[in-house]
């Protein structure tokens, strides 16, 4: 017998009301649990998937803010150019994107088209878009002004009946074109597009020839915060003087996408952290009665001899117990929510894998029993501060 | 001077016009070994002398020592542990811990005074086997009777081997017969050394001790010594 004994039977005196309190905690657990792994897993993944196409090479977009480009900010044939001449950078490929209207077995869909370079295509291809090619082969030099497409994996098996297999003539804006190659899922918006040769785009859309996007390969042992600057320099000079562009490395893209997502999260897990707040309060007023209604037996404690501490004590560790089993089983309905979400997210997203860091899983049930201990305190405390004659008249 | 010595105790409970009076300058010596019995009617102020004696309340005005030590000034920690290792006590309501079981209800007394758990246990045990309750060790205060419940009570009371065994009207909820095997008990304790004190309303009772002290309205009436 010891205080957490003395604790124990406490709970044990009036057990549903200590399992409906518990329960207020659990929601709680199994919600922070729930979030912060799963956003954590999300975060890995994302750096797991920037880390995959690399580090040497970095990203020119127009406009001067990510997915804001109001100004009507373009790069432009000349600004490839400067890139490609930029020491330090090896390969470049430049992107034109427009929407387009695709035909197969009857149907007619819409898709984004990109016209590339075919030879600049064939060099990044690994490098820049990750090699992911499923069946047939990807663009190259001899494709040069040929009405050739590389499609993406859900124009291939998702857009039509039919799969699109390489080899077989599709309709792009009414032209056909033959499909050289198929390629692998992404989970990008590559998957519903299909990549041409640039001269061809320009012919199929009568468009002028600007750019959405301008990557580069970087040499071997080139210094990425060097060529920045340099690719700053030269693009500031052409644009006369204005920075109307941006110059995105993999780490500041990760970086951006971990903090977007580190937002969200904090956000979430504190509306989560209100449910605890319920918790705790529920935890108050549980002690609060079982203080009121074990008033008497304080009392005798007392009077053989239990000091004020001693009586907190035993209040502050049954407060505990509940804040801590709240957490242990909160963390176990979590991890079961978790596993079943992940296996929603995996449906989309294929390398993803939620996240339980012992961190995680330690603390909060450390911080729980934490929560429990506190919110016992004043309850305890009025336990503590009973005279012990007025408690034995109860 | 004794083992207890209450020297012009008053204790008053509210201010002014509301004022209760419940022990009006009351003083009281009890030796080492004496078996004491505090007779009295209710609201005499009995009860309230022996909480005071007891070291469970303070006097608003006057001494109380114990062992030569003045008690009256100590906070209520220092109290509770000086308490544990003085005084048991008694109750009418024998006040056992409902969710604990004989030996546990035993053991506590130990158990804030610091006792190794192995050591806690065996005296717990000698002492329910002393006092006739070896066979039911592990029943909960439910599962015993009134007489049984008080004597897991009195080895309560004598867990940390106190010098003195206060009892308020321990016999108050016991039948004629198993009140008299209690008093027996306090009588066995009186002979080997402690000092017992029993407050009661009941004549027949305090016939039983060496001295009575008769209280009213606060005021000691009279010492009878035998």
């Amino acid at each position: 017998m010891d205080y957490g004994f003395l604790a124990w039977r406490g709970l044990r005196h009036q057990p549903l009301r200590s399992f409906l309190t518990i329960i207020a905690i659990v929601v709680a657990i199994a919600a922070i649990f729930t979030l912060v792994s799963l956003i954590l897993g999300l975060q890995e993944t994302v750096r797991g998937e920037l880390s995959k196409l690399g580090t040497n090479r970095i990203t020119v977009i127009p406009g001067t803010m990510v997915g804001m480009n109001l100004g009507g900010d373009v790069l432009t044939e000349e600004d490839r150019k400067a890139i490609e001449n930029t020491p330090g950078v090896k390969n470049v490929l430049a992107l034109q994107t427009d929407h387009a209207t695709i035909s197969a077995w009857g149907e007619e869909k819409g898709i984004t088209i990109f016209g590339v370079d075919p030879d600049a295509f064939n060099k990044t291809f690994q490098s820049l878009l990750g090699g992911y090619l499923e069946s047939g082969r990807i663009l190259d030099r001899t494709d040069r002004g040929r009405y050739v497409a590389l499609i993406g994996y859900s124009v291939a098996h998702d857009l039509f009946g039919k799969d699109i297999l390489p080899g077989s003539t599709v309709y792009i804006n009414g032209k056909p074109f033959r499909v050289v190659g198929v390629m692998k899922k992404t989970n990008s918006p590559l998957d519903a597009g299909a990549y041409i040769p640039e001269s061809v785009f320009q012919e199929i859309t009568g468009r002028e020839r600007e750019y959405v996007r301008i990557s580069a390969e970087l040499a071997e042992g080139a210094n990425v915060d060097d060529v920045v600057e340099r690719i700053k320099r030269r693009l500031k000079a052409l644009h006369g003087g204005l920075e109307n562009f941006r110059v995105i490395t993999p780490e500041q893209a990760m970086e951006r996408a971990n903090q977007i997502l580190g937002m969200v999260g904090a956000l979430l897990v504190t509306i989560a952290a209100i449910s605890l707040v319920i918790g705790a309060v529920v935890i108050m007023n549980t002690m609060y009665m079982s203080v009121t209604e074990r008033t008497r037996e304080i009392g005798v404690m007392k009077a053989v001899g239990a000091t004020k501490w001693q009586i907190m004590a035993i209040f502050l560790v049954e407060a505990g117990i509940i804040g801590a089993a709240g957490g242990l089983f909160g963390e176990i309905i979590g991890f079961g929510i978790v596993k079943t979400l992940e296996g929603v997210i995996r449906a989309s997203l294929e390398s993803y894998s939620a996240a339980f860091p012992s961190l995680l899983v330690l603390g909060l049930v450390g911080f729980s029993a934490l929560v429990g201990v506190i919110s016992g305190i004043l309850p305890a405390r009025s336990a503590a501060e009973l005279d012990p004659v007025e408690a034995m008249r109860q | 001077m004794g083992i207890i010595s209450v020297r012009d105790v008053w204790k008053i409970y509210g201010e002014g016009d509301a004022a209760t009076y419940a022990l009006r300058g009351v003083s009281l010596d009890i030796e080492q070994g004496d078996f004491v019995a505090i007779i009295g009617p209710s609201g005499s102020g009995k009860s309230t002398l022996m909480h005071i004696i007891g070291l469970l309340d303070t006097p608003t005005k006057g001494k109380v020592l114990l062992k030569g030590k003045d008690v009256s000034t100590l906070s209520d920690d220092e109290r509770a542990i000086m308490r544990r290792k003085t005084v048991g006590f008694v109750f009418q309501q024998y006040n056992l811990s409902p969710s604990l079981n004989a030996l546990e209800n035993v053991e506590l007394p130990m158990l804030f005074a610091g006792v190794p758990k192995r050591e806690r246990e065996k005296r717990a045990k000698e002492l329910l086997e002393m006092v006739g309750l070896g066979h039911r060790l592990y029943h909960y205060p439910n599962q015993l009777s009134g007489g049984q419940q008080q004597r897991v009570a009195i080895a309560r009371a004598l867990a940390n081997d106190p010098e003195i065994i206060l009892g308020d009207e321990p016999t108050g909820n016991l039948d004629t017969k198993t009140g008299e095997k209690i008093l027996k008990i306090f009588k066995d304790l009186n002979k080997r050394g402690k000092t017992i004190v029993i407050v009661t309303h009941d004549p027949e009772i305090a016939e039983e001790a060496e001295k009575i002290v008769k209280i009213r309205d606060g005021k000691i009436e009279g010492v009878i010594e035998k």
